[in-house]
């Protein structure tokens, strides 16, 4: 079957230009990007916050969770009607207790395996700077064969990012050691200082999934 | 360290797939980060001496279902939103006004010398209907094939940090989104099911057992020489609490 494509460029078409010498039957060519309606260009407020946001690293990304679950997660379980009103309060101060402490754990190991640990055993700050640099071991460190030098800029930016890579994947790594002991000793002394009074219960059963996923 | 070993390669692959390629890490490390933490959650479990084997029976395949659709979960809608963000931005859907100008200066050698202007939305692939399926032409490849000194100076410092920006932001988006609305509904859901079907479970024992029990009170003596000795119905009444 062979297709005709009409010549024809207009906004009707939503700036589609179709050749009929079209090298191959099924691709098409599109107006430039000036001159696409459908293209947006966003303000000098969106710039700099974007641009800014790239610079953040992974500890950001679990602060950005942890205090939205610290903000809504409670009030989840404080609106939950499956259980008597004094459950709900006490669920309420556990969830943002568990998650107070689980986020902070979070970002805490994550920072410090990021900014102290990482650097000792990948590329250090020195290297990236394009400065003489003191050697230390390159566990982490990606090999020479597979990081393009020609482009410096691309180059630094890479190996930032390979770094907080390897920080945060040991963090991990690291939190699942730290984990159960935490969680342990979290839930005992939650148990101890938030407890429920059973007279006051309907012996119904008590949901608590506040602290799954707090790595 | 020896270059082939499997560190070496381990790490090789991370810096091949997550340096360049932000929106890739946050979702694998996220999902790798619930899987961890679903493991240290069951050796909580299996290690807690204030459970029984039965609880533990119980919370086991629990965590397990649980940790399965946390995981899942994250991984679409972080996967969902990154994909959007990676396209707004490498797509030319979006961008700045300083690099919309750059997009119509800088020249590309390796593709027939045309600005990225000119070049953008170009090639793309439709089907049989003229619908578009893919978009071909791809900026940040090409920012990065740019000469050195071109990327230096222009356009790669000012297109990176923007594209950055935008994958975070759409890969947080959707990992709150996962983690912290859907999330804690599906669980809660799943759990209330599970320990609703437990305690279903445990009641139809009770009730099973209760009418096991012998009507005869254990101080009268037997009619039945093989009827079983059985205590009274009250011991066999189950615990409606569920410690979870």
């Amino acid at each position: 079957m062979t297709l005709n494509f009409p010549i024809v460029a207009n906004s009707q078409t939503n700036g589609v230009i179709k050749h009929n010498n079209s090298p191959a039957l099924n691709t098409q060519k599109q107006v430039s990007f000036g001159e696409n309606p459908k293209t947006k260009i966003v303000g000098d407020f969106a710039e700099s916050a974007f641009t800014r946001l790239g610079r953040q690293k992974t500890p950001f990304n679990r602060a950005v969770i942890g205090f939205v679950a610290i903000a809504t997660q409670p009030w989840i379980d404080l609106f939950n009607k499956d259980v008597d009103e004094d459950t709900r309060k006490t669920a309420c101060l556990r969830t943002a207790a568990k998650l107070g402490i689980g986020t902070a754990t979070g970002i805490a190991v994550r920072k410090f395996f990021i900014d102290f640990v990482a650097p000792k055993f990948s590329v250090t700050s020195d290297e990236l700077k394009n400065k003489p640099h003191k050697s230390y071991h390159d566990w982490l460190k990606p090999s020479e064969s597979i990081v393009s030098t020609k482009n410096f800029e691309m180059m630094k930016r890479t190996l930032s990012k390979h770094r907080e890579v390897c920080g945060t994947f040991v963090a991990i790594a690291a939190m699942m050691l730290t984990d159960p002991p935490l969680t342990l000793l979290t839930t005992n002394f939650l148990n101890k200082h938030f407890k429920v009074d059973k007279s006051k219960t309907n012996n119904s059963p008590k949901i608590d999934n506040s602290t799954k996923g707090d790595k | 360290m020896n270059e082939s070993s499997f560190m070496k390669t381990v790490v090789n692959k991370a810096y091949t797939n997550f340096s360049q390629n932000p929106g890739n890490f946050l979702l694998w490390s996220g999902s790798i980060g619930w899987v961890a933490s679903c493991i240290s959650q069951l050796v909580a479990i299996a290690n807690n001496d204030k459970l029984t084997g039965k609880q533990k029976k119980f919370l086991i395949p629990q965590e397990i279902t649980d940790g399965v659709v946390n995981t899942l979960l994250f991984a679409v809608f972080t996967r969902s939103f990154t994909k959007i963000g990676e396209k707004l931005v490498h797509n030319g859907k979006i961008a700045t006004k300083t690099l919309a100008d750059l997009y119509k200066t800088t020249k590309v050698p390796h593709l027939g010398n045309k600005t990225i202007d000119e070049l953008i939305g170009t090639e793309v692939e439709v089907d049989k209907n003229g619908k578009k399926v893919k978009q071909l032409f791809h900026i940040g490849d090409t920012v990065n094939k740019l000469d050195p000194t071109e990327a230096e100076n222009g356009i790669s410092k000012k297109y990176w940090p923007f594209a950055t920006g935008v994958v975070f932001t759409f890969s947080t988006l959707g990992s709150v989104i996962s983690c912290d609305a859907v999330t804690p509904f599906v669980r809660n859901k799943i759990a209330s099911h599970q320990q609703k079907k437990a305690l279903a479970k445990e009641q139809a024992l009770g009730q099973n057992e209760v009418k096991t029990v012998s009507p005869i009170a254990p101080t009268q003596p037997l009619q039945n020489p093989y009827q079983p000795k059985t205590p009274l119905a009250s011991a066999y009444r189950p615990n409606g609490s569920m410690k979870i």
